[in-house]
Protein backbone atom coordinates (compact mmCIF):
# COMPACT_ATOMS: atom_id res chain seq x y z
CA UNK A 1 0.00 0.00 0.00
CA UNK A 2 1.16 3.48 -0.87
CA UNK A 3 2.17 5.90 1.88
CA UNK A 4 -0.66 7.92 0.46
CA UNK A 5 -3.12 6.26 0.91
CA UNK A 6 -2.37 4.99 4.74
CA UNK A 7 -2.13 9.00 5.33
CA UNK A 8 -5.59 9.53 3.39
CA UNK A 9 -6.87 6.95 5.23
CA UNK A 10 -5.65 8.39 8.85
CA UNK A 11 -6.92 11.83 7.40
CA UNK A 12 -10.12 10.84 6.39
CA UNK A 13 -11.09 8.12 8.79
CA UNK A 14 -14.35 10.11 9.78
CA UNK A 15 -15.56 10.04 6.37
CA UNK A 16 -14.54 7.01 4.88
CA UNK A 17 -12.52 3.51 5.62
CA UNK A 18 -9.90 2.09 3.33
CA UNK A 19 -8.99 -1.01 3.06
CA UNK A 20 -6.60 -3.10 1.09
CA UNK A 21 -7.49 -6.58 -0.95
CA UNK A 22 -4.10 -9.09 -1.27
CA UNK A 23 -5.23 -10.05 -4.99
CA UNK A 24 -3.57 -13.41 -4.78
CA UNK A 25 -6.17 -13.92 -1.83
CA UNK A 26 -9.18 -12.90 -3.52
CA UNK A 27 -10.08 -14.48 -6.13
CA UNK A 28 -14.04 -14.76 -5.77
CA UNK A 29 -13.47 -10.71 -5.23
CA UNK A 30 -11.49 -10.27 -8.22
CA UNK A 31 -14.11 -12.63 -10.30
CA UNK A 32 -16.67 -10.26 -9.07
CA UNK A 33 -15.25 -6.87 -9.27
CA UNK A 34 -11.93 -7.55 -11.69
CA UNK A 35 -9.17 -5.40 -12.15
CA UNK A 36 -6.37 -4.75 -14.95
CA UNK A 37 -3.56 -3.85 -13.16
CA UNK A 38 -2.29 -2.93 -9.37
CA UNK A 39 -3.13 -0.37 -8.15
CA UNK A 40 -6.85 0.05 -8.27
CA UNK A 41 -8.75 1.45 -6.36
CA UNK A 42 -12.43 0.30 -6.00
CA UNK A 43 -15.34 2.63 -3.80
CA UNK A 44 -17.76 1.19 -2.35
CA UNK A 45 -20.97 2.66 -0.37
CA UNK A 46 -24.31 1.11 1.12
CA UNK A 47 -23.02 -2.08 -0.76
CA UNK A 48 -22.37 -0.78 -4.52
CA UNK A 49 -19.63 0.15 -6.67
CA UNK A 50 -19.93 3.66 -6.73
CA UNK A 51 -15.98 4.86 -8.21
CA UNK A 52 -12.34 3.09 -9.48
CA UNK A 53 -9.93 4.49 -10.48
CA UNK A 54 -6.31 2.86 -11.61
CA UNK A 55 -2.43 3.54 -11.52
CA UNK A 56 -0.55 5.72 -9.01
CA UNK A 57 -2.43 8.87 -8.36
CA UNK A 58 -1.20 12.07 -6.49
CA UNK A 59 -2.34 12.10 -2.81
CA UNK A 60 -4.68 14.86 -3.30
CA UNK A 61 -6.02 13.88 -6.95
CA UNK A 62 -6.85 10.53 -5.51
CA UNK A 63 -8.94 12.26 -2.26
CA UNK A 64 -10.40 14.69 -4.83
CA UNK A 65 -11.73 11.45 -6.86
CA UNK A 66 -13.12 9.67 -4.05
CA UNK A 67 -14.66 12.38 -1.95
CA UNK A 68 -16.02 12.83 -5.81
CA UNK A 69 -17.99 9.46 -5.66
CA UNK A 70 -19.03 8.95 -2.18
CA UNK A 71 -22.21 10.46 -1.00
CA UNK A 72 -21.02 12.61 2.67
CA UNK A 73 -23.56 13.16 5.18
CA UNK B 1 -86.75 103.85 154.39
CA UNK B 2 -84.88 101.25 157.12
CA UNK B 3 -87.44 102.24 159.51
CA UNK B 4 -90.26 101.53 156.70
CA UNK B 5 -88.17 98.14 155.42
CA UNK B 6 -88.02 96.79 159.14
CA UNK B 7 -91.05 97.48 160.26
CA UNK B 8 -92.59 95.71 157.07
CA UNK B 9 -90.40 93.20 157.39
CA UNK B 10 -92.00 92.46 161.18
CA UNK B 11 -95.61 92.81 159.84
CA UNK B 12 -94.38 90.40 157.17
CA UNK B 13 -93.19 87.81 159.75
CA UNK B 14 -96.57 88.30 162.04
CA UNK B 15 -98.20 87.74 158.89
CA UNK B 16 -96.12 84.33 158.22
CA UNK B 17 -95.79 82.64 161.73
CA UNK B 18 -99.97 83.27 161.46
CA UNK B 19 -99.82 81.08 158.10
CA UNK B 20 -97.20 78.66 158.90
CA UNK B 21 -98.17 75.18 157.35
CA UNK B 22 -101.02 75.58 155.00
CA UNK B 23 -98.83 77.12 152.08
CA UNK B 24 -96.71 73.61 151.47
CA UNK B 25 -98.51 73.33 147.96
CA UNK B 26 -96.69 76.46 146.68
CA UNK B 27 -94.61 75.77 143.09
CA UNK B 28 -91.77 74.19 143.93
CA UNK B 29 -89.30 76.83 142.11
CA UNK B 30 -91.01 79.67 143.86
CA UNK B 31 -90.24 78.14 146.94
CA UNK B 32 -86.87 77.25 145.67
CA UNK B 33 -86.62 81.10 144.90
CA UNK B 34 -87.98 82.47 148.10
CA UNK B 35 -85.43 80.21 149.77
CA UNK B 36 -82.87 83.23 149.25
CA UNK B 37 -79.75 81.66 151.68
CA UNK B 38 -80.66 77.38 150.30
CA UNK B 39 -81.04 76.41 153.81
CA UNK B 40 -84.07 74.33 153.31
CA UNK B 41 -86.62 76.77 155.14
CA UNK B 42 -88.04 80.27 154.46
CA UNK B 43 -87.96 82.25 156.92
CA UNK B 44 -86.75 85.44 158.05
CA UNK B 45 -83.34 84.85 157.23
CA UNK B 46 -84.29 85.05 153.28
CA UNK B 47 -86.16 88.35 154.09
CA UNK B 48 -83.22 90.00 155.58
CA UNK B 49 -81.10 88.45 152.71
CA UNK B 50 -83.53 90.26 150.58
CA UNK B 51 -83.75 93.37 152.22
CA UNK B 52 -80.28 93.74 152.48
CA UNK B 53 -80.00 93.67 148.58
CA UNK B 54 -83.22 96.24 147.68
CA UNK B 55 -82.15 98.29 144.86
CA UNK B 56 -79.76 96.11 143.36
CA UNK B 57 -79.70 94.02 140.03
CA UNK B 58 -78.57 90.72 140.67
CA UNK B 59 -77.59 87.98 137.53
CA UNK B 60 -79.63 85.44 136.91
CA UNK B 61 -77.15 83.14 137.74
CA UNK B 62 -75.80 84.66 141.07
CA UNK B 63 -75.67 82.23 143.85
CA UNK B 64 -77.99 83.28 146.51
CA UNK B 65 -80.08 85.15 144.50
CA UNK B 66 -82.23 87.62 146.25
CA UNK B 67 -83.92 88.82 142.81
CA UNK B 68 -86.68 86.28 143.88
CA UNK B 69 -89.37 87.06 141.24
CA UNK B 70 -86.34 87.34 138.51
CA UNK B 71 -87.49 90.43 137.14
CA UNK B 72 -83.85 92.16 137.47
CA UNK B 73 -84.36 93.70 140.42
CA UNK B 74 -84.41 93.16 144.36
CA UNK B 75 -87.57 95.75 145.63
CA UNK B 76 -90.24 95.19 147.48
CA UNK B 77 -92.28 92.64 145.63
CA UNK B 78 -89.13 89.98 145.98
CA UNK B 79 -89.76 90.49 150.01
CA UNK B 80 -93.26 90.53 149.34
CA UNK B 81 -92.41 87.46 147.24
CA UNK B 82 -90.80 85.58 150.38
CA UNK B 83 -92.89 87.08 153.03
CA UNK B 84 -95.85 85.16 151.16
CA UNK B 85 -94.04 81.98 151.89
CA UNK B 86 -92.21 82.18 155.45
CA UNK B 87 -91.91 79.29 157.54
CA UNK B 88 -92.18 77.04 154.70
CA UNK B 89 -89.57 74.19 153.85
CA UNK B 90 -88.12 73.76 150.48
CA UNK B 91 -87.36 69.81 149.17
CA UNK B 92 -83.53 69.59 148.44
CA UNK B 93 -83.44 68.90 144.56
CA UNK B 94 -83.25 65.34 142.62
CA UNK B 95 -79.24 64.85 142.32
CA UNK B 96 -77.75 62.31 139.84
CA UNK B 97 -76.29 59.32 141.70
CA UNK B 98 -75.18 57.35 138.35
CA UNK B 99 -75.02 56.41 135.20
CA UNK B 100 -74.48 52.59 132.89
CA UNK B 101 -72.16 52.48 130.58
CA UNK B 102 -70.06 55.04 133.06
CA UNK B 103 -69.41 58.29 131.63
CA UNK B 104 -66.56 58.43 129.38
CA UNK B 105 -66.73 54.99 128.00
CA UNK B 106 -67.12 53.97 124.31
CA UNK B 107 -70.77 52.61 123.15
CA UNK B 108 -72.28 51.84 119.88
CA UNK B 109 -74.82 53.72 118.63
CA UNK B 110 -77.43 51.40 119.78
CA UNK B 111 -76.57 51.32 123.10
CA UNK B 112 -79.07 51.51 126.06
CA UNK B 113 -77.81 53.88 129.05
CA UNK B 114 -79.04 53.62 132.48
CA UNK B 115 -79.07 56.97 135.13
CA UNK B 116 -79.67 56.60 138.33
CA UNK B 117 -80.92 59.17 140.72
CA UNK B 118 -81.06 59.49 144.44
CA UNK B 119 -85.17 60.05 143.97
CA UNK B 120 -87.18 59.83 140.80
CA UNK B 121 -86.60 63.02 138.98
CA UNK B 122 -89.63 65.06 137.44
CA UNK B 123 -89.98 66.29 133.63
CA UNK B 124 -86.26 64.63 132.78
CA UNK B 125 -85.58 65.73 128.98
CA UNK B 126 -82.49 64.25 127.05
CA UNK B 127 -80.54 65.99 123.83
CA UNK B 128 -80.75 62.61 122.35
CA UNK B 129 -82.28 59.14 122.65
CA UNK B 130 -85.35 58.40 123.84
CA UNK B 131 -85.94 58.76 127.96
CA UNK B 132 -88.37 56.73 130.21
CA UNK B 133 -88.41 57.28 133.69
CA UNK B 134 -89.27 54.48 136.26
CA UNK B 135 -88.92 56.14 139.91
CA UNK B 136 -85.51 56.35 140.55
CA UNK B 137 -84.56 55.19 137.02
CA UNK B 138 -84.14 56.54 133.61
CA UNK B 139 -83.19 55.04 130.84
CA UNK B 140 -82.38 56.32 127.77
CA UNK B 141 -81.79 54.29 124.08
CA UNK B 142 -80.59 55.51 121.15
CA UNK B 143 -79.73 55.72 118.35
CA UNK B 144 -76.69 58.25 119.08
CA UNK B 145 -74.68 60.23 116.88
CA UNK B 146 -71.14 58.58 115.78
CA UNK B 147 -68.32 60.04 117.83
CA UNK B 148 -67.64 62.29 120.45
CA UNK B 149 -71.08 62.85 122.21
CA UNK B 150 -72.56 64.63 125.28
CA UNK B 151 -75.50 63.30 126.84
CA UNK B 152 -77.40 65.86 128.60
CA UNK B 153 -80.36 65.03 131.06
CA UNK B 154 -82.09 67.75 132.21
CA UNK B 155 -84.82 67.36 135.35
CA UNK B 156 -86.49 69.42 138.16
CA UNK B 157 -84.00 71.20 139.45
CA UNK B 158 -81.10 69.75 138.03
CA UNK B 159 -79.21 68.57 134.93
CA UNK B 160 -76.32 66.48 134.49
CA UNK B 161 -74.28 65.78 131.03
CA UNK B 162 -73.11 62.24 130.36
CA UNK B 163 -69.71 62.24 127.94
CA UNK B 164 -69.39 59.40 125.60
CA UNK B 165 -67.56 58.02 122.28
CA UNK B 166 -70.75 56.51 120.12
CA UNK B 167 -69.42 53.77 118.12
CA UNK B 168 -69.17 54.44 113.92
CA UNK B 169 -71.56 51.51 112.99
CA UNK B 170 -69.86 48.76 111.05
CA UNK B 171 -71.61 48.71 107.76
CA UNK B 172 -68.73 47.50 105.99
CA UNK B 173 -68.79 43.63 104.60
CA UNK B 174 -65.44 41.61 105.27
CA UNK B 175 -63.21 41.59 102.48
CA UNK B 176 -60.53 38.98 101.02
CA UNK B 177 -57.27 40.06 102.31
CA UNK B 178 -54.94 37.56 101.41
CA UNK B 179 -54.26 33.73 101.62
CA UNK B 180 -52.57 30.99 100.02
CA UNK B 181 -53.91 31.34 96.88
CA UNK B 182 -55.85 34.18 94.78
CA UNK B 183 -58.50 34.81 92.52
CA UNK B 184 -57.48 34.46 89.22
CA UNK B 185 -54.33 32.32 89.67
CA UNK B 186 -53.03 30.44 86.95
CA UNK B 187 -51.09 27.09 86.05
CA UNK B 188 -50.67 26.21 89.66
CA UNK B 189 -49.21 23.30 90.39
CA UNK B 190 -51.32 20.49 91.48
CA UNK B 191 -48.99 18.46 93.30
CA UNK B 192 -47.91 21.84 95.57
CA UNK B 193 -50.73 22.37 96.30
CA UNK B 194 -51.99 18.56 97.61
CA UNK B 195 -48.41 18.18 99.12
CA UNK B 196 -49.57 21.58 101.71
CA UNK B 197 -52.37 20.11 101.83
CA UNK B 198 -53.53 23.26 103.44
CA UNK B 199 -55.18 26.09 101.69
CA UNK B 200 -55.64 29.37 103.53
CA UNK B 201 -57.90 32.49 102.98
CA UNK B 202 -57.15 35.73 105.10
CA UNK B 203 -60.57 38.39 105.50
CA UNK B 204 -60.32 41.81 107.00
CA UNK B 205 -61.50 41.31 110.21
CA UNK B 206 -63.31 38.10 112.37
CA UNK B 207 -65.79 36.11 110.48
CA UNK B 208 -67.73 33.00 111.33
CA UNK B 209 -69.20 31.06 107.96
CA UNK B 210 -67.84 28.25 105.78
CA UNK B 211 -65.91 27.69 103.10
CA UNK B 212 -65.36 24.96 100.66
CA UNK B 213 -63.14 23.72 98.06
CA UNK B 214 -65.61 23.18 95.08
CA UNK B 215 -64.75 22.37 91.03
CA UNK B 216 -65.76 24.93 88.38
CA UNK B 217 -69.21 22.65 88.50
CA UNK B 218 -69.99 23.28 91.85
CA UNK B 219 -68.99 20.12 93.30
CA UNK B 220 -67.55 19.69 96.66
CA UNK B 221 -63.56 18.87 96.26
CA UNK B 222 -63.85 17.15 99.91
CA UNK B 223 -61.61 18.98 101.51
CA UNK B 224 -62.14 20.21 105.11
CA UNK B 225 -63.38 23.77 105.77
CA UNK B 226 -62.84 26.08 108.43
CA UNK B 227 -63.41 29.48 109.35
CA UNK B 228 -61.89 30.84 112.30
CA UNK B 229 -61.18 34.57 113.18
CA UNK B 230 -60.03 36.27 110.43
CA UNK B 231 -58.57 32.93 108.71
CA UNK B 232 -60.39 30.40 106.35
CA UNK B 233 -58.90 27.11 106.02
CA UNK B 234 -59.31 23.87 103.60
CA UNK B 235 -57.22 21.23 104.65
CA UNK B 236 -56.85 18.13 102.14
CA UNK B 237 -58.44 15.05 103.15
CA UNK B 238 -56.47 12.04 102.37
CA UNK B 239 -57.50 10.59 98.85
CA UNK B 240 -58.94 13.80 97.73
CA UNK B 241 -56.19 15.57 96.26
CA UNK B 242 -56.91 18.30 93.34
CA UNK B 243 -55.66 17.44 89.76
CA UNK B 244 -58.59 16.06 87.87
CA UNK B 245 -60.10 19.18 87.31
CA UNK B 246 -58.14 22.38 85.61
CA UNK B 247 -60.57 25.00 87.56
CA UNK B 248 -61.37 24.89 90.96
CA UNK B 249 -63.27 27.42 93.21
CA UNK B 250 -63.15 28.47 97.08
CA UNK B 251 -66.45 29.32 97.70
CA UNK B 252 -68.76 29.87 100.35
CA UNK B 253 -69.80 32.93 102.87
CA UNK B 254 -68.46 34.88 106.06
CA UNK B 255 -70.32 37.45 108.07
CA UNK B 256 -68.40 39.99 110.65
CA UNK B 257 -69.90 40.42 114.46
CA UNK B 258 -72.94 42.93 113.04
CA UNK B 259 -74.24 40.78 110.60
CA UNK B 260 -72.09 42.11 107.24
CA UNK B 261 -71.90 39.28 105.26
CA UNK B 262 -69.61 38.31 102.07
CA UNK B 263 -69.13 35.71 99.53
CA UNK B 264 -66.32 34.29 98.58
CA UNK B 265 -65.39 32.99 95.43
CA UNK B 266 -61.87 32.35 94.78
CA UNK B 267 -61.18 30.45 91.19
CA UNK B 268 -57.81 29.39 90.04
CA UNK B 269 -56.77 26.66 87.61
CA UNK B 270 -54.18 24.27 87.70
CA UNK B 271 -51.23 23.95 85.09
CA UNK B 272 -52.89 20.85 82.95
CA UNK B 273 -50.30 17.98 83.55
CA UNK B 274 -47.98 17.62 80.41
CA UNK B 275 -47.65 14.55 78.44
CA UNK B 276 -44.89 13.30 76.41
CA UNK B 277 -46.09 12.58 73.02
CA UNK B 278 -43.26 12.32 70.62
CA UNK B 279 -39.85 12.26 69.68
CA UNK B 280 -37.57 13.46 66.46
CA UNK B 281 -35.74 11.44 65.29
CA UNK B 282 -38.00 8.62 66.81
CA UNK B 283 -36.43 6.03 69.52
CA UNK B 284 -35.22 3.94 68.74
CA UNK B 285 -33.29 5.15 65.73
CA UNK B 286 -29.57 6.24 65.11
CA UNK B 287 -28.53 9.46 65.47
CA UNK B 288 -25.60 11.69 65.02
CA UNK B 289 -23.64 12.56 67.82
CA UNK B 290 -23.93 16.43 67.20
CA UNK B 291 -28.08 16.08 66.48
CA UNK B 292 -30.56 17.59 68.43
CA UNK B 293 -33.40 15.67 69.71
CA UNK B 294 -36.68 17.30 69.60
CA UNK B 295 -39.36 15.91 72.24
CA UNK B 296 -43.23 17.05 72.30
CA UNK B 297 -45.63 16.88 74.97
CA UNK B 298 -49.22 17.65 74.55
CA UNK B 299 -48.61 20.37 77.20
CA UNK B 300 -45.70 22.78 78.44
CA UNK B 301 -43.80 20.28 81.20
CA UNK B 302 -42.89 21.85 83.76
CA UNK B 303 -39.12 21.60 85.66
CA UNK B 304 -37.75 19.20 82.55
CA UNK B 305 -34.49 17.52 83.35
CA UNK B 306 -32.28 15.31 81.10
CA UNK B 307 -29.74 12.65 81.97
CA UNK B 308 -27.91 13.22 78.86
CA UNK B 309 -27.17 17.02 76.80
CA UNK B 310 -29.26 20.28 77.34
CA UNK B 311 -32.64 20.97 77.76
CA UNK B 312 -34.29 23.67 76.39
CA UNK B 313 -38.23 24.01 76.96
CA UNK B 314 -40.11 26.43 74.53
CA UNK B 315 -43.94 25.65 74.80
CA UNK B 316 -44.90 22.24 74.37
CA UNK B 317 -41.64 21.62 72.55
CA UNK B 318 -38.12 20.62 74.65
CA UNK B 319 -34.80 20.36 72.33
CA UNK B 320 -32.22 18.02 73.80
CA UNK B 321 -28.74 19.05 72.24
CA UNK B 322 -25.50 17.17 72.59
CA UNK B 323 -23.04 16.48 71.76
CA UNK B 324 -23.35 12.82 72.49
CA UNK B 325 -21.05 10.16 72.89
CA UNK B 326 -21.18 7.76 70.38
CA UNK B 327 -22.58 4.35 71.12
CA UNK B 328 -25.50 3.05 72.12
CA UNK B 329 -27.74 6.65 73.56
CA UNK B 330 -30.47 5.98 77.18
CA UNK B 331 -31.66 9.56 77.29
CA UNK B 332 -33.97 9.93 80.52
CA UNK B 333 -36.34 13.12 80.54
CA UNK B 334 -37.81 13.86 83.66
CA UNK B 335 -40.72 16.61 83.95
CA UNK B 336 -42.82 17.63 86.98
CA UNK B 337 -45.73 14.93 85.75
CA UNK B 338 -43.49 11.89 84.46
CA UNK B 339 -40.57 10.11 82.62
CA UNK B 340 -39.57 9.16 79.64
CA UNK B 341 -36.70 6.82 78.68
CA UNK B 342 -35.87 7.20 74.90
CA UNK B 343 -33.28 5.37 73.22
CA UNK B 344 -30.82 6.07 70.68
CA UNK B 345 -27.75 4.42 68.76
CA UNK B 346 -25.61 7.94 68.25
CA UNK B 347 -22.96 7.66 65.98
CA UNK B 348 -19.60 10.22 64.23
CA UNK B 349 -21.54 12.05 61.37
CA UNK B 350 -20.84 11.54 57.91
CA UNK B 351 -19.78 13.99 56.32
CA UNK B 352 -18.33 12.34 53.20
CA UNK B 353 -19.41 12.90 49.66
CA UNK B 354 -20.27 9.43 47.74
CA UNK B 355 -17.46 8.62 45.44
CA UNK B 356 -17.64 6.89 42.28
CA UNK B 357 -15.72 3.16 42.77
CA UNK B 358 -16.06 2.07 39.39
CA UNK B 359 -17.59 2.82 35.76
CA UNK B 360 -18.32 1.48 32.34
CA UNK B 361 -16.90 4.46 31.26
CA UNK B 362 -14.51 6.50 32.97
CA UNK B 363 -14.14 10.33 33.11
CA UNK B 364 -11.61 11.58 29.96
CA UNK B 365 -12.33 8.19 28.26
CA UNK B 366 -11.43 8.43 24.57
CA UNK B 367 -12.49 6.61 21.56
CA UNK B 368 -14.81 4.84 23.76
CA UNK B 369 -16.31 2.11 21.43
CA UNK B 370 -20.04 3.02 20.65
CA UNK B 371 -21.35 -0.42 20.02
CA UNK B 372 -19.26 -1.43 23.23
CA UNK B 373 -22.19 0.53 25.27
CA UNK B 374 -24.58 0.01 22.70
CA UNK B 375 -24.95 -3.46 22.36
CA UNK B 376 -25.17 -4.49 26.41
CA UNK B 377 -27.44 -1.22 26.05
CA UNK B 378 -26.37 -0.42 29.98
CA UNK B 379 -24.15 2.09 30.83
CA UNK B 380 -23.22 1.65 35.01
CA UNK B 381 -21.82 3.73 38.22
CA UNK B 382 -21.11 2.57 41.50
CA UNK B 383 -20.65 4.20 44.33
CA UNK B 384 -19.07 3.69 47.61
CA UNK B 385 -22.49 4.31 49.53
CA UNK B 386 -26.37 3.94 49.31
CA UNK B 387 -27.20 6.94 47.09
CA UNK B 388 -30.44 8.57 46.18
CA UNK B 389 -30.58 11.01 43.44
CA UNK B 390 -30.66 11.21 39.17
CA UNK B 391 -28.17 10.58 36.61
CA UNK B 392 -28.63 11.16 32.92
CA UNK B 393 -26.80 10.78 30.06
CA UNK B 394 -25.97 14.05 28.15
CA UNK B 395 -23.96 15.80 24.88
CA UNK B 396 -21.19 18.06 25.37
CA UNK B 397 -23.69 20.76 24.40
CA UNK B 398 -26.16 19.42 27.64
CA UNK B 399 -29.07 17.86 25.16
CA UNK B 400 -30.15 14.64 26.74
CA UNK B 401 -29.27 11.34 24.66
CA UNK B 402 -32.29 9.32 25.83
CA UNK B 403 -31.06 6.48 28.14
CA UNK B 404 -32.80 5.97 31.21
CA UNK B 405 -31.34 7.23 34.04
CA UNK B 406 -32.02 5.60 37.80
CA UNK B 407 -30.36 5.30 40.89
CA UNK B 408 -30.50 2.67 43.46
CA UNK B 409 -28.64 1.25 46.46
CA UNK B 410 -25.09 2.35 45.39
CA UNK B 411 -25.44 1.71 41.83
CA UNK B 412 -26.63 4.04 38.89
CA UNK B 413 -27.67 3.01 35.53
CA UNK B 414 -28.45 4.47 32.48
CA UNK B 415 -30.14 2.35 30.21
CA UNK B 416 -30.87 2.40 26.27
CA UNK B 417 -34.15 3.60 24.62
CA UNK B 418 -33.88 2.06 21.12
CA UNK B 419 -33.38 4.60 18.39
CA UNK B 420 -30.94 6.49 21.06
CA UNK B 421 -27.53 4.31 20.47
CA UNK B 422 -24.58 6.05 20.91
CA UNK B 423 -22.82 7.67 17.94
CA UNK B 424 -19.25 7.89 16.51
CA UNK B 425 -16.80 10.65 17.73
CA UNK B 426 -19.47 12.84 20.20
CA UNK B 427 -18.01 13.53 23.37
CA UNK B 428 -21.12 12.20 26.43
CA UNK B 429 -21.33 13.47 29.27
CA UNK B 430 -22.71 11.04 32.36
CA UNK B 431 -24.51 13.85 34.76
CA UNK B 432 -26.49 14.13 37.94
CA UNK B 433 -26.34 14.24 41.40
CA UNK B 434 -26.28 11.74 44.14
CA UNK B 435 -26.68 12.29 48.13
CA UNK B 436 -25.76 9.48 50.85
CA UNK B 437 -28.13 9.30 54.04
CA UNK B 438 -26.58 12.32 55.68
CA UNK B 439 -27.00 14.28 52.78
CA UNK B 440 -23.76 14.39 51.75
CA UNK B 441 -24.16 14.93 48.01
CA UNK B 442 -22.03 14.69 44.44
CA UNK B 443 -21.90 15.84 41.41
CA UNK B 444 -21.32 13.33 38.64
CA UNK B 445 -19.85 14.89 35.92
CA UNK B 446 -17.99 11.51 33.45
CA UNK B 447 -17.23 13.23 30.36
CA UNK B 448 -15.82 10.23 27.25
CA UNK B 449 -15.85 10.68 23.85
CA UNK B 450 -16.60 7.73 21.44
CA UNK B 451 -14.16 6.95 18.66
CA UNK B 452 -14.75 7.79 15.20
CA UNK B 453 -16.24 5.40 13.06
CA UNK B 454 -13.12 4.41 11.36
CA UNK B 455 -9.87 3.43 12.82
CA UNK B 456 -8.35 5.37 10.41
CA UNK B 457 -5.95 2.48 9.76
CA UNK B 458 -6.44 0.76 6.48
CA UNK B 459 -7.18 -2.74 7.24
CA UNK B 460 -7.13 -6.34 5.05
CA UNK B 461 -9.67 -7.76 3.45
CA UNK B 462 -10.25 -11.30 1.90
CA UNK B 463 -12.96 -13.05 -0.34
CA UNK B 464 -14.33 -14.50 3.60
CA UNK B 465 -14.73 -11.04 5.05
CA UNK B 466 -15.76 -8.72 1.96
CA UNK B 467 -19.35 -8.51 2.09
CA UNK B 468 -18.97 -7.86 5.92
CA UNK B 469 -16.47 -5.32 6.06
CA UNK B 470 -17.06 -3.67 2.57
CA UNK B 471 -20.11 -4.38 1.31
CA UNK B 472 -22.10 -3.68 4.65
CA UNK B 473 -20.17 -1.22 5.87
CA UNK B 474 -21.66 1.65 7.18
CA UNK B 475 -19.11 3.79 6.03
CA UNK B 476 -17.65 4.11 2.35
CA UNK B 477 -14.86 1.74 1.72
CA UNK B 478 -12.08 2.63 -0.25
CA UNK B 479 -10.52 -0.91 -1.41
CA UNK B 480 -7.03 -0.52 -3.01
CA UNK B 481 -6.17 -4.10 -4.91
CA UNK B 482 -2.43 -4.74 -3.96
CA UNK B 483 -0.03 -7.29 -4.98
CA UNK B 484 1.89 -8.93 -2.11
CA UNK B 485 1.34 -6.63 0.52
Amino acid sequence: MAPVVAQIASENRNTFAVAKLNIKNARQTLQKYPIRQTPTYIVFQDGKRVGSFAGVIPKAELLQKILSVIDVE
Amino acid sequence: MRKITFLFLTTCLILTNLTVGYTQDADIDTLRASDVNADGVINILDLTRVAASIGTTPTADQPLNPDVNGDGTVNILDLTRVASHLGKTVPPPVAFVDANPAIGRQIPANATIIVIFDMSPDNVTVNAGVATTVDKTVTITGPFPPGPFDLTIAWTGGSQTLTYTVDIPDIVAPEVTGGTISDGDKDLDAEMVNTNGRIEVEFSEAVSGNIALQTAAGEDAGWIGKVEGKKGTLELVKGREIGNETTYVIAGQVSDAVGNSTDIRITFTLRPPAAFVSAHPASPSQIAVDDTITVTFDNPPEDVRTSIGDATTTGKTVKITGPFKPGPLVLTIVWADGIQTLNYTAHVPDTEAPKITSSSVNNGDKDVDPEALNLPGRIEVTFNETVTGNIALQTAAGTDAGWLGKIAGKKGTLELVRGKELSNEITYIIAGKVSDAAGNSTDLNIRFTTASKTSGIPFEVTDATFNSLVLNSEVPVLLEYVKDG
